[in-house]
């Protein structure tokens, strides 16, 4: 498509936007016009030219304009800010510890919220952390701060697989989903409970074949092979033995 | 009849650095101390070996940047230059420190070991570092394996699954290209395993990998070797683990044999000690950096250096040499009380620490080989050959985990390098739709994807991360991963509105010069 048509495109875009926002409620409309005025600023090359508003102090909470960055993120020449796709990565860090970056574009917000219609008032974005279990999914919100975009997640157990869906909670508690991300499972923190022994002969080409490994039944002890590692909540006393890293600075 | 195996395995690597555009670039001197200090008298200790008939065997990982960088024509001529200026600087050096003989003895030492170095890569290896390798593998002296195509840690690419699979395919295929045979090992960048990757890693060829202590004690179902058996996986890939003594016997900054008091302390360094004038044209006045002539030990826990003195330290080698192999052989004497199989225990280190960060380390391993080579009980073998002696293994799926500091990915994923994972993440996803949407690219079209192809995998190098973690050399990591996203996306660009600047394109094809053979296909 070529940048001429794109352009015309997202115009086109941008025009039916605002006849929404136009039958949208006056609060909607506080929030979504200087975010259109900005999007469409961003779009074609402008700098944004509207600081979004504080709401005034209603009683209830509603989506609070996003304050402007203390420390901007340490990037030198053009990375974009965002771009312009749903998408939710979950990465694990650790044992404890999950990392969410997530990218939601304004017009998936807008169109949930117009969805809501009243209903959107009050709303709180939120990370609703899923611990996937077979046949259910336990899960927790993590309440976000507006305009956050990543998110350090604490789990309790380690070896679990997990994945994360940030969405709109409205005041009564419903839950819209914006983006869902990957599932992905935190590394265990201790040896497998599992003891079983299944020996084969490797071959070329990945090929095994069964065999009977003649072993004794004796095992070499986990302690005294493994580094202590931490019990579960306390990564940072991990173990040891020292790792690449930790040895005198690269450069 | 050995009881036992002892697995040296080195891992060389460093980022792709290459700036034709700069004369000065003092990022390029990563490659030339490391050929200077730690691969040209690796290279020194094989031939050594070799001509003393020694059955010893090392593995040893050349990853396709540092092969990149070896086999590059402006790299190995600047290099050249360099190491003329550092030799006239030893010289100088030889010269003005006469009048102390605590000085002299190391200026002498530089001297000799910087001319016999210029002479060897000249005259004997002909500048050609990665063939010099190539030949002792092809002898048998050595076995020689490939990692990832820049380095990247695989598991934080797991969410684009097809940029894992491009990492694993380039890598294989730039060592066959190389040296004209199929990688057996596959060195995983920071021992970084997950179990997602371990189909691709047998679709990629690998025969097998190293993974940290933890990621076999942990693995499913417990190992009853524990650290001291290779397993396979359920995709037929056998994993060895690191050893945790050997480890810390080597690598730990405090308690292992490069902290002791008799070695070359590293920080001290006459491109900071010595008058801008007295470095010329070696040092920059105006960034003073070092020169690898240093003539202090580490002495203690003090600010206070004294001199050097190799003599003295070369004694300490041969402790620490004789130290390393008795306990490995009391490692090897308790394990096979257990064992119903020899145990290998394997040692892996970054080939870099011997001879740069621990300027002693060459000849330590070399001590070691040859008292190794002395050990009727001991054998020091290579990853394959144990496999090839010892085929039967315990099926297992290793944990995830990392060699990283605390195990997992807390070095590569902190406040200080998370922001470039959604940056990584959606350019990374851009151009695979982009290479799956452009069938049958001829022409510039082709050229710019394979660019673009570069492009994301130099920006997914965890060197950048690491130093930008450890804030060494961070702006300039910093600079690299922006650089090269932004490459990625103008390429994207160019391509989706078919404005390619071919201008343009070849001043990216001339500065990130590197996998000559890359074919957008490798990610499918």
């Amino acid at each position: 498509m070529g940048s001429t048509n794109r352009a015309g495109t997202v115009s086109t875009a941008l025009e039916l936007l605002r006849d929404l926002v136009e039958t949208a409620g006056r609060r909607l409309q506080e929030h979504l016009v200087p975010l259109l005025e900005n999007l469409q600023a961003l779009i074609l090359g402008r700098s944004a030219s509207r600081q979004l508003p504080v709401p005034e102090d209603v009683g209830a909470p509603t989506w609070k304009a996003p304050e402007p960055a203390a420390a901007p993120p340490p990037v030198h020449g053009e990375l974009p800010r965002a771009y312009g796709q749903s998408r939710a990565v979950l990465m694990a860090r650790d044992p404890w510890w999950l990392f969410a970056h997530w990218e939601v574009p304004p017009v998936r917000r807008v169109e949930v919220l117009r969805a809501l219609g009243a209903e959107g008032e009050g709303t709180r974005e939120v990370l609703r952390v899923y611990e996937v279990v077979a046949d259910s999914s336990a899960s927790w919100d993590v309440d976000l701060e507006a305009g956050a975009e990543r998110a350090d997640i604490h789990v309790e157990r380690p070896g679990r697989s997990y994945r994360v869906e940030v969405g709109l909670r409205t005041a009564a508690g419903r839950f819209v989903c914006l983006v869902t991300s990957n599932q992905v499972t935190a590394p265990p923190a201790e040896p497998s409970r599992d003891t079983t022994v299944h020996w084969v002969t490797l071959g070329q080409n990945h090929r095994t074949a069964e065999s009977t490994g003649d072993w004794s039944g004796r095992r070499v002890a986990a302690s005294a092979t493994a580094t202590a590692l931490a019990p579960a909540g306390e990564p940072d006393a991990i173990g040891s033995t020292p790792r690449a890293s930790d040895a005198l600075p690269l450069r | 009849m050995a009881r036992g195996s002892i697995a040296l395995v080195l891992h060389a690597h460093l980022p792709f650095v290459r700036h034709p555009e700069s004369t000065t670039s003092l990022e390029e001197r990563w490659l030339f101390e490391a050929i200077a200090e730690t691969y040209l008298p690796l290279l020194d200790v094989l031939e050594a070996l070799e001509h003393d008939r020694l059955d010893v065997r090392l593995t040893v990982s050349i990853s396709p940047t540092l092969l990149a960088m070896l086999t590059d024509r402006l790299l190995r001529a600047r290099y050249l230059v360099h190491l003329d200026a550092l030799v006239q600087l030893s010289e100088r050096e030889e010269r003005r420190t006469r009048p102390e003989p605590r000085w002299h003895r190391c200026a002498e030492l530089y001297l000799r070991r910087l001319t016999r170095a210029r002479s060897r890569l000249l005259d004997h290896w002909h500048q050609d570092v990665a063939g010099a390798f190539r030949a002792f593998q092809e002898r048998g002296r050595v076995e020689l394996f490939t990692t990832a195509a820049t380095h990247a840690v695989l598991p934080l690419l797991a969410t684009t699954p097809e940029w894992v699979r491009a990492q694993i395919a380039l890598g294989m295929a730039e060592y066959r290209r190389y040296f004209g045979r199929p990688s057996a090992g596959f060195w995983l960048p920071e021992c970084a395993f997950d179990p997602e990757l371990d189909t691709e890693l047998a679709r990629g060829g690998a025969r097998w990998v190293v993974v940290d202590t933890h990621g076999l004690t942990h693995a499913t179902p417990q190992p009853v070797y524990g650290a001291y058996a290779p397993v396979v996986t359920p995709a037929g890939v056998a994993a060895f683990a690191r050893d945790p003594d050997s480890a810390t016997q080597v690598w730990s900054a405090e308690a292992g044999y490069p902290a002791d008091p008799w070695y070359r302390d590293f920080h001290r360094d006459i491109g900071f000690d010595l008058p801008a004038a007295a470095l010329h044209p070696l040092v920059p006045e105006e960034h003073r950096s070092p020169t690898g002539l240093k003539y202090h030990r580490i002495t203690g826990d003090t600010p206070h250096k004294d001199a050097y003195d190799p003599e003295r330290a070369a004694e300490r080698v041969a402790v620490h040499a004789t130290h390393f192999v008795e306990a490995r052989r009391a490692q090897v004497d308790w394990l096979c009380r257990t064992m119903d199989r020899p145990p290998v225990v394997v040692c892996p280190y970054d080939a870099e620490l011997f001879g740069h960060w621990w300027y002693e380390g060459v000849d330590w391993l070399e001590a070691v080989l040859r008292r190794l080579a002395a050990a009727p009980d001991l054998d020091a073998t290579t990853l394959s050959a144990d496999l090839d002696r010892h085929p039967v293994l315990q099926r297992a799926m290793p944990a995830a985990s990392t060699w990283g500091a605390r195990g997992y990915h807390a070095v590569w994923l902190n406040p200080e390098n998370e922001w470039i994972y959604p940056h990584l993440h959606a350019t990374a996803e851009r151009l695979a739709r982009l290479c799956r949407t452009s069938r049958h690219p001829v022409g510039p079209v082709a050229r710019a994807l394979c660019q673009a192809v570069r492009e994301i995998l130099l920006a997914q190098a965890s060197d950048w991360a690491f130093m930008m973690a450890r804030r060494t050399s961070a702006e300039y990591a910093t600079r690299r991963t922006v650089d090269h996203l932004r490459s990625c996306q103008r390429l994207c660009d160019a391509v989706e509105g078919r404005t390619i600047d071919e201008s343009a394109l070849a001043v990216l094809e001339e500065r990130d010069a590197l996998f000559p053979a890359l074919d957008p296909r490798v990610l499918d």
